[in-house]
């Protein structure tokens, strides 16, 4: 519980240092991305590297959440963009393009769980961070002890909650979005998300395993 | 997060995104980033730089081609090919303004227009009654010589824009005579062989010649000048 709390209170500095480029795809640049889809249509290169950045990093961890081991969510991610560039030409901004991004993204996930039967082995997955040299050892070892909890509770989510839940926080879709890409319900689609947040919350409000 | 988001009946948790944004903090590797954008840049090369390819090449060897072909035109040409009027023979000089008829009868007078038609048109009434020997001069004669005496004026008339035409070649190869060379290169190399011809044409009597070849030796050997 004393880890939690100490956690929570970290999280507004975390937000301001590091999750800024998580977030600011969401605040300021979204209706751009039609616009630098259709340029990059046109054979604007630099439009589609900033779209790139953009959505590279929320989408990798999207998907390495989903696959669980890194080759795998490497290939699926080279796959979705590959799908994204040869799809350009049909392109028509009807939604967002993170909705369609995060379509494909679905779909190539999907169509790897069917070429990979062995989806339900798990793998740790190692954080690519260095810890800042400010932090003290008391505070690295909360911060891994709650990184561990959240992965563990995120794994054993069913995959439908764990999918509504990467595509609420990751994508920063909204209820019908997320509908749209995981062909479901509005309902169905808050429902899960509400099972997932809350048993990552209860998950987190535990207290550590004393050994 | 947007606005719409937290506005909406979304069963999100602040504290849960929090915590979730501290752990995930995964980057996408480096070597991901330069497949993607290199596919992405050879995606968006335009397509049909394939399809005229060869319209490049195409182009070269075009231009090259034509070069060529005027470079043989030039070089096949004859140096002393003759301009203006002279490129035509008199013969194919059509009568610019006549009729069929009159053309029929430019054929048949254009070897004759050289000389003056009038000279054989007096020539003939004074040969007329000379040829006759039993100094007949009667009516019908006199008929007969009036109705030749206008055909051939008829024929005068009508070879009239030919002999003008054909005045035009005479001036050209008059302008050519002044322009051309009697004494051959091996002649003109050295002075002293340019003044034999020189004088070997006056002995022929082509004066105008010698003098043309004499003034052009002098431009091309100025004499020296005295101190």
């Amino acid at each position: 519980m004393a880890v939690t709390a100490r956690l929570l209170r970290l999280a507004p500095r975390a937000l301001s240092q590091s999750a800024c480029l998580a977030y600011a795809p969401r605040m300021e640049h979204r209706p751009e991305d039609s616009a630098l889809m259709l340029r990059y249509r046109d054979g604007d290169v630099a439009a589609f590297e900033i779209l790139y950045g953009r959505h590279k990093d929320a989408l990798f961890r999207y998907l390495l959440r989903h696959c669980r081991q890194r080759a795998a969510a490497e290939d699926v991610f080279q796959e979705v963009w590959g799908k994204i560039i040869k799809s350009r030409d049909n392109y028509r901004p009807t939604a967002k393009f993170t909705t369609f991004l995060y379509h494909v993204a679905h779909n190539c996930f999907i169509d790897y769980i069917r070429r990979n039967k062995r989806h339900g082995n798990t793998a740790d997955i190692e954080p690519d961070s260095h810890p800042d040299s400010g932090d003290c050892p008391e505070m690295l070892v909360e911060k891994s002890l709650a990184r561990r909890k959240l992965d563990a509770a995120l794994r054993s989510l069913p995959d439908e909650q764990r999918d509504v839940f990467l595509l609420y926080e990751e994508a920063g879709l909204g209820l019908d979005e997320i509908a749209t890409i995981t062909d479901c319900k509005r309902e169905t689609a808050k429902s899960r998300l509400r099972y997932a947040v809350r048993k990552l919350r209860d998950a987190l409000d535990e207290p550590p395993e004393t050994t | 997060m947007s606005d719409k988001r937290m506005n909406s009946d979304e069963p999100g948790d602040p504290r849960l995104s929090a915590a979730y944004r501290e752990m995930a903090d995964e980057r996408t590797p480096e070597h991901l980033d330069h497949i993607i954008l290199n596919a992405a840049r050879s995606a968006a090369k335009p397509r049909w730089n394939k399809a005229i390819a060869w319209l490049r090449p195409a182009a070269w060897v075009a231009t090259i081609g034509v070069c060529l072909a005027i470079v043989i035109e030039v070089s096949l040409l004859p140096d002393s090919e003759p301009t203006g009027f002279d490129s035509v023979p008199p013969a194919a000089v059509p009568p610019a303004t006549t009729s069929p008829a009159a053309a029929t009868r430019f054929e048949k007078a254009a070897p004759q227009a050289t000389e003056p038609a009038a000279a054989q048109a007096v020539q003939k009434p004074a040969r007329g009654p000379s040829a006759d020997p039993e100094g007949r001069s009667d009516d019908a004669d006199e008929l007969n010589r009036q109705r030749e005496l206008q055909q051939q004026e008829a024929v005068v008339q009508d070879a009239a824009p030919a002999m003008m035409l054909r005045s035009a070649p005479a001036t050209a190869r008059m302008e050519e005579a002044l322009t051309e060379r009697f004494c051959d290169e091996t002649e003109t190399a050295d002075p002293n062989s340019w003044l034999e011809c020189i004088i070997e044409l006056e002995r022929e009597g082509l004066h105008e010649a010698a003098r043309l070849e004499r003034e052009r030796l002098a431009l091309a050997f100025p004499p020296p000048e005295l101190p």
